[in-house]
C-alpha cells in the first residue's frame, strides 16, 4: 500500500511543525499550512499559505493536495490561536478572530478532507480541543467556548461520517510550552497545572501518542471521543 | 464541459451511487431526490461529493453544488438528472478554473 497521505493544519511551528515531521520520519506525505511561509523542506512535504478560515482557499489546497497525492487518510485539524482576556476587556473582534481560525478553519477542512475520505470510505480526522473547556478556566472564554464547539462539532461529524468509515475524534492538550503560553504570567500557568491531576506541562510527545492512538487501524470502533491530557475529565 | 458531458457524468455519479439503478435506466427525466427519487438523503450527500470531486480532479473545475443559492431556491436543484446538469453547467460557467 501506497504510504499514508496526512494534512496537517497550523505546521510552521509548535505541534504542527513537529507532528508533520513525525508522519515525515515515518515515511508519510504531509500536506501543511499556515499564514506564513514554511522553511520545512522535505521532499513529501507540502505547504501551503493560507488563512484556513478562507473557503475558497481551503478548497483550493485540498483540491490540489488530492491530485498531487490521490487521497488523504489524515487529517488533525491543529490550527489554533487564543487570547487570553477578562469577558469584559475583550473585543468582539477578538473573539470573531478566534472563532474564524479554531471553529470556521476546522470545520471547512473536515469538510474538505471529508469528501475525499467518503469516496475513499475510509479516513481519520482529529480535531484541537482543549483542557480549557472542562475546567472553564478564567480569562479564557473565547478560546474554551470555541474549542467546546470543535468538541460538539467533532460529535455529530463523528455520526455523520461513520457510514463513510472515516472516524473524527479529538485531543484535548494541557497547556505545552509553545507560543500560546508563552505570554502568560508564570504564577497563572502553576494555577492552572495544579487543577491536572498530572500537575506538570504536557509535552508534543504526550500529543503524539493520542494521535496515534486515533490514527491506529484498531481504532476503527473509536469516534466521537475527546481525550484530555493531564488527567483533567 | 458541454451539456452532454455534465448529464453523463450526473448519470455515471447517480449510477454509482445506487448501482440498483442500470445506467440505461437513468436519463434526463429520472427523479434524484424527493417525490419518486431514486436517492435517499445520504446517497444524496454521497452524490453530491462525488460530482464535486470528479469535477475537480478530472475537469479541473471548481464548484460548490451546496451554496446558499442551492439551498435558497424554491425549486431544488437536485430534483432531477436535467436540473442538476443545469445548474451544474451554470456553476460551472461562473467557476474559475483551477490552477
Amino acid at each position: 500500500m501506497a504510504s499514508p497521505v496526512a494534512v496537517i493544519t497550523g505546521t510552521r511551528k509548535g505541534i504542527g511543525r513537529h507532528l508533520a515531521e513525525n508522519f515525515l520520519a515515518r515515511g508519510w506525505s504531509v500536506a501543511g499550512c499556515s499564514r506564513d511561509a514554511s522553511d520545512l523542506q522535505h521532499p513529501s512535504y507540502a505547504h501551503y499559505q493560507l488563512d484556513v478560515a478562507d473557503e475558497a482557499a481551503v478548497r483550493r489546497m485540498v483540491s490540489d493536495v488530492t491530485r498531487r497525492f490521490e487521497r488523504v487518510d489524515v487529517l488533525v485539524n491543529n490550527a489554533g490561536i487564543a487570547a487570553m482576556n477578562h469577558v469584559l476587556l475583550t473585543p468582539g473582534s477578538s473573539v470573531e478572530r478566534i472563532f474564524s481560525t479554531n471553529v470556521l478553519g476546522t470545520f471547512l477542512f473536515a469538510r474538505e478532507c471529508a469528501k475525499v475520505m467518503v469516496r475513499q470510505k475510509s479516513g481519520r480526522i482529529v480535531n484541537f480541543a482543549t483542557v480549557a473547556t472542562p475546567l472553564n478556566l478564567e480569562g479564557e472564554a473565547a478560546y474554551a467556548a470555541s474549542k467546546a464547539a470543535v468538541e460538539s462539532f467533532t460529535r455529530v461529524m463523528a455520526r455523520e461520517l461513520a457510514p463513510f468509515g472515516i472516524t473524527v475524534n479529538a485531543v484535548g492538550p494541557t497547556p505545552v510550552e509553545t507560543d500560546l503560553v508563552r505570554n502568560v504570567p508564570a504564577e497563572k500557568m502553576e494555577r492552572l497545572l495544579r487543577m491536572q491531576a498530572i500537575q506538570r506541562y504536557g509535552t508534543f510527545e504526550d500529543i503524539v501518542n493520542v494521535v496515534d492512538f486515533f490514527l491506529r487501524e484498531e481504532s476503527a470502533f473509536v469516534t466521537g471521543q475527546v481525550i484530555y491530557l493531564g488527567g483533567v475529565c | 464541459m458541454t451539456p452532454q458531458a455534465i448529464e453523463s457524468l450526473v448519470v455515471e455519479s447517480a449510477h454509482l451511487i445506487a448501482p440498483q439503478h442500470a445506467r440505461g435506466s437513468i436519463r434526463a427525466e429520472t427523479s434524484l431526490f424527493g417525490k419518486d427519487g431514486i436517492l435517499d438523503s445520504m446517497a444524496l450527500v454521497q452524490l453530491v461529493v462525488e460530482i464535486e470531486q470528479r469535477l475537480q480532479t478530472e475537469h479541473r473545475v471548481d464548484v460548490s453544488l451546496t451554496d446558499e443559492r442551492a439551498m435558497s431556491r424554491a425549486k431544488s436543484p437536485f430534483r432531477t438528472v436535467a436540473t442538476l446538469s443545469a445548474y451544474i453547467a451554470a456553476l460551472a460557467g461562473e467557476a474559475k478554473p483551477l490552477g
